[in-house]
């Protein structure tokens, strides 16, 4: 065996017989042949003779056990570990608590994750039909001005139904509007759980096809009398937006009669606050609505039939019928809003998840501290 | 160097001890109260403290005899008190100012704690200045360092006994003795005129 260098550690090693045989057999005969690791052999050796040299201190004096010493570091001992134990117990029943309260805000948090979706589900409708009543709130500004000039409009009770509602007013446009947002439409539909802002017969009208539409397109009108609609050229339908808008605006007419014929409520002077401010939506909807306005001023009045009785286009029948209902309409509008309001289920959801990881990572530090602790004290 | 009658009989007294004798206890207590104290003398650095470790590390000795289970005893108890000192280097590094109020009274016939302190008068100037440098050198090397020398060329311990003291391996026992020794050997070189001439390096 033969090794070009040899280490502090063999040097070491070798000085206290510490190597195997066949290293040390090695090392002996690199040293004969090496002056260096001589020298170095030779330097080591003196340091351990110096180590060895002076004599141990004698102890100041024996240290001789008595029984009382050992019960009084038994007695004093005792304390002390209690002393040391207490920080540990104390870290414990934090990180337990930690953990509890971790727990049970992880718990409230997946429940209320868990419930969300069924709350969601289920009040979606809410915030919907409280648009929808809000804009036919707005809207009753136009119909105020639409009714200066007495035109006959269709009326229209909700959303789903104010695409539809036109269409004996300008029924190719009616179609296209229809067409564009039908799907969407049937989704609300199908969602709003009842009509809180109209009566049965609406209801009703809702689900019937009108007179002189063989579309599918189910009409809600009452008749108003003075004005008929003409069937719009087929290339007036801009773009479904435009249009749903229009009829939007018809719709609007309608709601303005419950406006005019009862006092605004404060909800509904909030609704129409909001609704102007968005210019672009109400000009659109005034746009539309002339529009509406002069198609109605050339076309012949047809009678339409609601709900299995004929009604003529009187204005003022038409008020009286849907003022107690508007009240009802705006009613339910705010109670809607208020659900709105009151179930902001994602922006709650948040906090308590945060509170939860929170408790997450307390829970985890302290653990660590504890877990720290108690090997400190084993040691 | 132990021999087999006298290992015998240290396997006898600490059977005894673990009886519940503390006369048997406080023969192994003279036979090795030197190497216990040298050894925490030497880790500390202090007499006073070496003192109450060597102290408090046999009444702890005492107390655990029941849990030892066989082996090097002597290695078992330089472990206790190892582990001592090391706390209270721990505890000197939290509270690293002493009040004078803890050396109690400065009589030195009547506090044993400042006995060792300075030369003795029974060794010659030569040795005593011999031991002040070996002293002095050995507080410059790192904790682990001091130990594993003190335990091997000043206690005598072999490698595997250092190394069950130390709780290491013996490859650590191994590089920890050569880097100690080298590091002494730097230090004594830089001191080397206050060496005897035949312990010039």
């Amino acid at each position: 065996m033969t090794r070009k260098t040899w280490s502090t550690v063999d040097v070491s090693a070798y000085l206290d017989g510490e190597l195997t045989p066949e290293v040390q057999v090695a090392f002996e005969t690199t040293v004969s042949q090496n002056p260096d690791l001589q020298h170095r052999v030779a330097e080591m050796r003196q340091v351990v003779a110096l180590m060895r040299a002076v004599p141990l201190h004698e102890p100041p004096r024996n240290y001789l056990l008595t029984p009382a010493m050992v019960t009084e570091a038994e007695a004093e001992s005792k304390p002390r570990a209690q002393r040391r134990r207490l920080p540990l117990l104390m870290m414990r029943i934090a990180t337990s608590v930690a953990a509890a309260a971790f727990v049970v805000a992880s718990g409230l948090t997946l429940m209320q994750q868990g419930v969300t979706p069924a709350m969601i589900t289920q009040s979606r409708g809410a915030p919907e039909a409280a648009i929808m009543l809000e804009n036919e709130a707005a809207w009753g500004e136009d119909e105020i001005e639409m009714l200066a000039a007495p035109v006959a409009q269709a009326v229209p009770v909700e959303e789903s139904a104010e695409a539809e509602s036109a269409a004996p007013a300008a029924p190719e446009v009616e179609k296209a509007v229809v067409r564009a947002v039908e799907v969407e439409e049937e989704e609300v539909v199908s969602e709003v759980p009842a009509e809180p802002a109209f009566s049965m017969q609406d209801t009703e009208n809702i689900e019937e096809p009108s007179v002189g539409d063989e579309e599918e397109v189910p009409a809600l009108e009452i008749g108003v009398g003075g004005g008929a609609e003409e069937p719009a050229p087929e290339g007036d339908t801009d773009s479904a937006e435009a249009t749903t808008e229009g009829s939007d605006a018809a719709d609007g007419m309608t709601a303005g009669v419950f406006v005019e014929s009862g006092t605004p409520t404060p909800q509904e002077e909030a609704m129409q606050a909001e609704t102007e401010t968005a210019p672009t939506e109400a000009a659109a909807a005034e746009a539309v609505a002339e529009k509406e306005e002069s198609i109605a001023a050339e076309a012949p009045v047809p009678q339409v039939e609601t709900a299995g009785e004929m009604t003529t286009g009187d204005d003022s029948e038409t008020a009286t019928r849907a003022m107690p209902e508007d009240d009802q309409a705006l009613d339910m509008a705010g109670e809607a809003i208020e659900a709105t309001d009151a179930t902001p289920r994602d922006t709650d959801a948040a906090p308590a998840m945060w509170t939860s990881v929170g408790l997450g990572v307390i829970t985890a530090a302290l653990a660590g501290i504890t877990f720290w602790m108690s090997r400190r004290q084993l040691h | 160097m132990t021999t087999a009658t006298e290992r015998w009989d240290e396997e006898a007294l600490v059977k005894a001890a673990q009886r519940g004798q503390m006369d048997a206890f406080n023969e192994l207590i003279l036979h090795y109260q030197s190497q216990v104290f040298n050894l925490a003398y030497h880790i500390l650095h202090d007499p006073a403290a070496a003192d109450d470790a060597t102290q408090e590390a046999f009444i702890s000795a005492y107390r655990s005899i029941k849990k030892f289970r066989g082996g090097s005893f002597r290695s078992w108890l330089l472990r206790i008190v190892t582990n001592a000192c090391y706390d209270e280097l721990r505890r000197r590094k939290r509270r690293p100012n002493v009040s004078w109020d803890d050396f109690g009274d400065m009589d030195e016939e009547a506090n044993p704690h400042l006995v060792n302190g300075g030369p003795k008068p029974e060794e010659s100037v030569q040795q005593q200045e011999l031991r002040a440098l070996l002293e002095r050198s050995i507080a410059k090397l790192s904790k682990h360092h001091r130990t594993t020398i003190i335990l091997i060329d000043r206690i005598g311990l072999s490698y595997e006994e250092a190394a069950k003291v130390m709780d290491v391996a013996l490859g650590t026992v191994k590089s920890r003795l050569a880097r100690a020794r080298k590091e002494m050997q730097s230090l004594l070189q830089a001191e080397r005129e206050l060496l005897p001439a035949r312990f010039r390096l």
